[in-house]
């Protein structure tokens, strides 16, 4: 009975496929399209390799970015531009990140033909308004100031100053690297990144692809400034193990503990993921919520686990808990990996776990827009194509051996960076419990790498 | 006759049309049923994925609370992830004579936060027998297993709100353990999560600035009216709950006919069959709620100020009147035109001419079925005064109202009200969440379209004379970091 119903399962879970978009290109840029009949809207993005990983200024990428969809464009003042796409309830935005840029718009389908040539200047023909980007530096400076308002934001920058030291990864922008920023620093970018080279258009709705076909063969016609394009791979400084601790009035403590891990093509990946949703990022049932939240009730958010990156990965967990439960909460985390490091998992866990993996799989194909969107970003980070058949045949494969090989390989959290912004109390619990580890004052105005 | 109306209808109001027609297109797919008991239940077909979303809201929340016992509308959703007399449990049997056992020590120890030595010994050893015999987490690591995506819940003033997505296989699945939870929730582990919770109150209020701002402001701006009391509870309020309060609250509130669920992705009408089997075997009954007290007319201002807790921040807010009242889709497109943009006159004055604030924004809250506010956020930017922005809000906005609202204004605040609208049709949880929460606080599954319909039938003068008659110095508070 267990058998046929175990088949019966797997033959369902394999009749799902989600649609395969269309692909259409005239030029160089790429376009995968879906037709979605039932939305009313369409939704098109442009994914742009590069990002901050990669720029001479701190904060340039990510202001270039922000203003390019909202500093106005050749012949429409910003707020001229504004007001058409208010006028035709459209959206067009964009951001850059670390690795990628997104440029979108969205509108009925009935105004596509009228909201596409505003996309297109926004690629082609941006202004850089002087006023707004002196307004978009202030407002981000007054950001700046505010993420000393909760401990959680002042132990996220610390965290990432001490792990990734002085090098590109993870850096949090300081006053002083904006009021550097000029506006000609902005065209540069401008000039460097929005280039065709590898770029991917995504678009879901219901267009016919003649429609689509005009759009992009105007974006093609008007998108001229191809320059090639170089993305060396950044270096990485090796972090200073140990406890860095910031002191703040709160009523709790904010906790991050971090060492550097698999980069993102790593074979060891599959193997990687069970162990994640095993330790700390499979929701409630993973063992760090499990321990310290249901348990032992001292945190309200808990998690932990790998997460790939370019040259490496990082392994984080996070938790708040009050000030005087840091020690406590710590050992518990430590426990936790180190019974992974010690003990395999049993089957009925490790099961549940791969189980738990395939079984929303598919929520990443839910819509038109979440396929696509995967895709596209999937491309943009180098994500070999085979990635998503890899992941369905593979993580069923991963063996309760393996996941204790990975945790050896990959894991020792008591040598790595734990930060720790919390009250006299907090420090207090800490060095009662871990006499022997190196704990590095600071305060997070002078924070440590962070200049 | 929909063609000629739009035709007779300025070009730009078509647009709105427009998205009340592909709004109302898809809503029209519903299947609605209330079941014997009093259950409301919609199920809505979409999308092609073989998975579907299920939102279950009941009307109970921070309303329904009354000190000292706030917190337990909020207490009593993180306990029904705790499972039931089947899940959750090795021996259900044992476990009961334990857990009464600890409500008779909680009862003699100030809700088990003051224990005679004894007492203290004997907590202790239940628990570690209770330890052996709980399941933790059954109840989610079964949906876990199956690929749930989104399981989650949420508690405001006026709804608690269970969340979940699911392959489609395991509908009957899901139909099962849900009603059992919501029926028969086991209040174990009850002492552990009231210390998650303190965790909770201590991130999202304590140790924010503007949480701690917003819990003081709404204890000003409403005198009587439970929305000035916190949803999350006050401290020695979480602290005073016992697993027995929880019980009581749970007879109380929970019946079918205070409940609304909506089902929408991979599902059809006959999925109703399988709704009624479950949630059908619910026993009926009647809510036994608090008389809500009316808030009395505001005649003065008020003020809060909050010194060196973070950097400056404002609140404005104003109070109104609700939905169905014909006034509160006056205001919202006031609110819309005031602030809800960069072209806002509000944004324009203040952040991008003169650049004393770094932004702005609008909310009605804090729930949607009384009288609520309409609150303006201002963040001051370093150099200008609390004082001075709150001035020069005020001049901006007297200008504002004396010149009355422009027929441009209002037609791009109609046609961002309804793009609002239709984005929310792709989000099935936050559809989810609307609807049965339409039903439950207005009667209505179709109190969304109506609600637009309103909105696009509103004219300028309405929005005019409700701003100029609610935005009134004598009836907000303002709440202030200094």
């Amino acid at each position: 009975m267990r058998y046929f119903l175990i088949i019966f399962l797997f033959a369902c879970s394999k009749s799902f496929v989600p649609e395969s978009p269309k692909v259409i290109q005239s030029g160089e840029v790429k376009v995968l399209y879906i037709q979605d009949e039932e939305n009313p809207l369409v939704q098109a993005t442009l994914y742009i390799p590069g990002g901050s990983l990669w720029e001479q200024k701190p904060g340039v990428t990510e202001l270039m970015g922000a203003l390019l969809a909202t500093g106005g464009v050749k012949g429409l003042s910003p707020q001229e531009f504004e007001r058409r796409q208010k006028e035709l309830a459209a959206d067009i935005s964009s951001a850059f990140g670390e690795e990628y840029g997104t440029i979108s718009f969205s509108c009925l389908a009935d105004d596509f033909k009228e909201v596409y040539p505003l996309f297109i200047s926004v690629v082609t023909n941006p202004t850089f308004d002087p006023d707004r980007f002196e307004l978009l530096k202030r407002q981000s400076l007054d950001a700046i100031r505010r993420r000393k308002d909760k401990p959680d934001s002042i132990a996220k920058i610390t965290f990432n100053s001490v792990l990734y030291k002085d090098s590109i990864y993870g850096r949090s922008l300081s006053s002083k690297d904006l009021e550097n920023i000029v506006i000609d620093d902005l065209w540069n970018s401008y000039t460097g990144l929005i280039s065709k080279d590898d770029a991917l258009m995504v678009v879901t709705g219901n267009l016919d692809t003649d429609e689509l076909r005009e759009f992009l063969d105007q974006l093609e016609s008007q998108w001229t400034n191809v320059k090639p394009k170089h993305l060396p791979i950044p270096p990485v400084s090796e972090p200073k193990d140990g406890i860095y601790f910031v002191q703040v009035d709160s009523k709790q403590a904010s906790v991050f503990v971090g060492e550097f891990s698999l980069p993102r093509g790593h074979e060891d990946r599959f193997k990687v993921e069970v162990l994640n949703s095993i330790l700390g990022f499979g929701g409630f049932g993973s063992r760090l919520m499990q321990s310290i939240r249901a348990k032992a009730g001292l945190a309200y958010s808990v998690y932990g686990g790998t997460i790939p990156g370019l040259t490496v990965g990082t392994n984080i967990i996070g938790f708040q808990t009050k000030n005087e439960s840091v020690g406590e909460a710590l050992k518990l985390a430590f426990m936790e990996v180190n019974r992974l490091k010690s003990e395999p998992v049993d089957q009925v866990e490790l099961k549940r776990n791969q189980d738990s993996l395939i079984n929303s799989f598919v929520f990443k194909f839910e819509t038109p827009e979440t396929t696509l969107a995967r895709k596209a970003a999937q491309n943009m980070l180098r994500v070999p194509e085979s990635f998503d058949s890899m992941y369905a045949k593979l993580v069923p494969q991963v063996t309760s051996e393996d996941v204790l090989e990975m945790a050896n390989k990959w894991w020792s959290p008591e040598s790595s960076v734990i930060v720790v912004v919390g009250n006299d109390s907090a420090l207090s619990s800490i060095r009662s419990t871990f006499p022997d580890l190196p704990i590095f004052e600071g305060r997070f105005d002078e924070v440590f790498y962070l200049k | 006759m929909r063609i000629l109306f739009c035709v007779i209808l300025t070009a730009s109001l078509c647009f709105a049309e427009g998205s009340r027609e592909a709004v109302s297109k898809i809503l029209s797919r519903a299947t609605t049923k209330t079941l014997e008991n009093g259950l409301s239940v919609l199920v809505l077909p979409k999308g092609t994925a073989p998975v579907f979303a299920a939102v279950l809201t009941v009307r109970v929340g921070g309303v329904d609370e009354v000190r000292p016992k706030t917190g337990i509308s909020h207490m009593l959703e993180h306990m029904a992830f705790k499972g039931t007399k089947t899940l959750g449990t090795k021996d259900y049997e044992r476990e009961k004579i334990l857990l009464d056992e600890l409500e008779v020590i909680a009862s003699r120890s100030k809700a088990a936060t003051s224990f005679s030595k004894k007492d203290k010994e004997r907590w202790e050893a239940i628990h570690q027998e209770l330890q052996a015999i709980w399941v933790p987490d059954a109840f989610t690591t079964v949906f876990e297993e199956r690929g749930e995506a989104g399981l989650n819940a949420s508690t405001d003033k006026e709804f608690t709100t269970y969340y979940i997505k699911l392959p489609k296989r395991y509908f009957e699945f899901w139909a099962e353990l849900e009603a059992d939870r919501i029926l028969n929730p086991v209040m174990r582990q009850f002492y552990q999560e009231r210390e998650v919770v303190r965790e909770e109150r201590r991130t999202r209020t304590d140790d924010s600035p503007n949480g701690t701002l917003y819990e003081k402001f709404l204890l000003e701006a409403f005198k009587i009216h439970p929305y000035r009391l916190p949803v999350i509870g006050f401290d020695e309020d979480i602290l005073s709950l016992t697993a027995t309060d929880m019980e009581e609250f749970h007879e109380r509130f929970y019946v079918p006919k205070n409940m609304a669920l909506a089902l929408i992705g991979d599902v059809t009408k006959d999925d109703l069959n399988i709704i009624e089997r479950y949630f059908g075997a619910l026993p009926g009954g009647e809510v036994k709620a608090e008389i809500i007290p009316k808030e009395p007319l505001q005649i003065e201002e008020r003020s809060v100020v909050l010194n060196d807790i973070g950097s400056p921040v404002i609140y404005i807010g104003y109070k109104k009147v609700a939905y169905p009242h014909p006034d509160d889709v006056s205001l919202s497109l006031a609110g819309e035109i005031l602030a809800g943009s960069t072209l806002s006159p509000l944004y324009q004055e203040l952040v991008e001419k003169s650049g004393i604030v770094s932004s702005i924004s609008y909310s009605e809250a804090p729930g949607i079925i009384f009288p609520n506010l309409m609150t303006f956020a201002l963040t001051p930017k370093k150099g200008y005064s609390n004082q001075f922005v709150l001035d020069e809000f005020d001049r901006v906005l007297k200008d504002v109202l004396q010149r009355g609202f422009d027929e441009e204004a209002l037609t791009i605040a109609k046609r961002s009200t309804a793009r609002e609208i239709v984005n929310l049709m792709s989000d099935t949880t936050g559809l989810g969440r609307i609807l049965t929460q339409s039903k439950l606080g207005f009667g209505g599954w179709d109190d969304l379209l109506i609600w637009l319909d309103r909105v696009l039938k509103t004219e300028k003068n309405d929005v005019t004379d409700a701003a100029r008659r609610y935005l009134v110095k004598s009836g907000r508070t303002v709440g202030e970091i200094r």
